[in-house]
């Protein structure tokens, strides 16, 4: 088969890793040029090269005559995997057995972005991973295959990641398998659009921490902004001290009931500080002030007060 | 007693890791994660650099954060897909 990858992340990169070892030939690998990363590298770009595909720039799937340049190389099928870029539909159009997007997300839920975090924002106990087929619309197409797994109590955002990738790669590859011998057998099930929920990009609430609210939703959000030391797509959960805006990288739930004021500073241990939430102590152990990370305990005192929370600006909980 | 080809790989991983990522690991327990030594940049490119330089093609199975956790679980990673391809090879001489 003639393929072409729009890919970007840890997924992309071992969906490249499999298909340099198999036998299909890889069109065109679609990803972000160096010039276009933070620190001019592009490990994604580079390691495509290595592998002998010819790269284009990410952009390009919003530019229908990329739709003629498939059909002259004969594209039979189109993979996403983690690409940030909509595809134009004469794009999705072009591959002879359609476009297929890998969603790190168990459609019709969490369609969107950032799935993984606002599932485990909203404590859900499982998550999953979703192969459909694309349409104009965002994350609507039929579903090819799906596999939910559990989310565990102390799971960030980098670990559940990191299960996606795992099975949502897996699932690529068994869908180059059928597609390749029998496409014919592929299932296609249309999804229930009753139950979608559509996520957006941004936190909510701006990513602050309300201490007023329980100690399971603040480390929830603690875990779901965590991709410690990868880069978040949140930030960190975000709490001030006086005039100091810190980001709060890691805490956990203690179980030990709190009866002081939301946002106050109780005891410090070695490695940790106890902060009030609404019903008990959360421990913080790592923070963010400016780019640095530090320790909890280099920071805070007991007897200081983190801001229980900013203001929420006007349309950053936008989701459905 | 240490297995060598473990001890082995662990060296080379800690030089890979120092010379081609800038990254000094303290000890093989040192979580290269909750230390912040891997960035996602340099994650990819330790992936490329294991396959490139040990010669083993980590599996998706093996795609688990804690299979990277820190050097001496990818090096047993390593040589545990070490292993097994010196046992399929085995197998074929046998079978023949």
């Amino acid at each position: 088969m003639n393929i072409v990858v729009a890919a970007q992340e840890m997924a992309g990169l071992q969906v490249l890793k499999e298909l340099a070892r198999g036998s299909h030939r890889v069109v065109a690998v679609l990803t972000s040029p160096p010039e276009a990363s933070q620190d001019g590298r592009s490990n994604l770009w580079n390691a495509a090269n290595d592998l002998g595909f010819k790269t284009f720039p990410a952009k390009l799937v919003q530019d229908p005559t990329l739709g003629d340049m498939l059909r002259s190389e004969h594209a039979d099928i189109l993979l996403n995997v983690h690409s940030l870029y909509i595809i134009h539909p004469s794009v999705l159009a072009a591959p002879r057995l359609g476009a297929f997007n890998l969603h790190p997300g168990p459609l019709p839920r969490y369609a969107g972005l950032n799935s993984v975090s606002w599932a485990i924002f909203r404590g859900e106990k499982e998550h999953g991973v979703t192969i459909h087929k694309m349409e104009p619309e965002i994350d609507t197409g039929d579903i090819v295959y799906q596999e939910i797994f559990p989310i565990a109590d102390e799971d960030t955002a980098l670990a559940v990641s990191f299960k996606c990738t795992q099975r949502g790669v897996a699932l690529m590859l068994r869908l180059l398998e059928t597609v390749s011998s029998a496409p014919d057998a592929l299932p296609l099930v249309a999804q229930d659009l009753s139950r979608r929920e559509y996520f957006g990009k941004v936190a909510p609430n701006g990513g602050w921490i309300s201490w007023t609210a329980s100690a399971e939703r603040v480390v929830n959000l603690v875990r779901a902004c965590d991709y410690f030391p990868f880069r978040s797509p949140w930030g960190e959960a975000m709490t001030r001290l006086g005039q100091n805006e810190l980001g709060v990288a890691k805490a956990s739930r203690t179980g030990l009931a709190s009866h002081a004021e939301p946002g106050t500073v109780g005891e410090v241990s070695d490695s940790a500080v106890f902060v009030a939430a609404a019903d008990e102590w959360v421990l913080v152990k790592k923070l963010k002030l400016g780019d640095k990370y530090l320790a909890a305990v280099d920071l805070l005192k007991s007897g200081d007060r983190l801001e229980p929370s900013r203001q929420p600006t006007v349309g950053v909980t936008n989701y459905a | 007693m240490p297995d060598p080809d473990y001890q082995q790989i662990q060296t080379q991983l800690t030089g890979l890791l120092a010379e081609k990522l800038n990254v000094e690991v303290a000890s093989e327990d040192a979580d290269l994660f909750e230390s912040g030594a891997l960035d996602s940049q340099k994650f990819v490119e330790l992936l490329l650099h294991i396959e490139q330089q040990f010669g083993t093609h980590t599996t998706i199975e093996d795609f688990e954060i804690e299979n990277f956790r820190s050097v001496g679980r990818i090096a047993a990673l390593i040589l545990k897909h070490k292993n097994a391809a010196c046992d399929a090879g085995t197998a074929t001489v046998q079978h023949r």
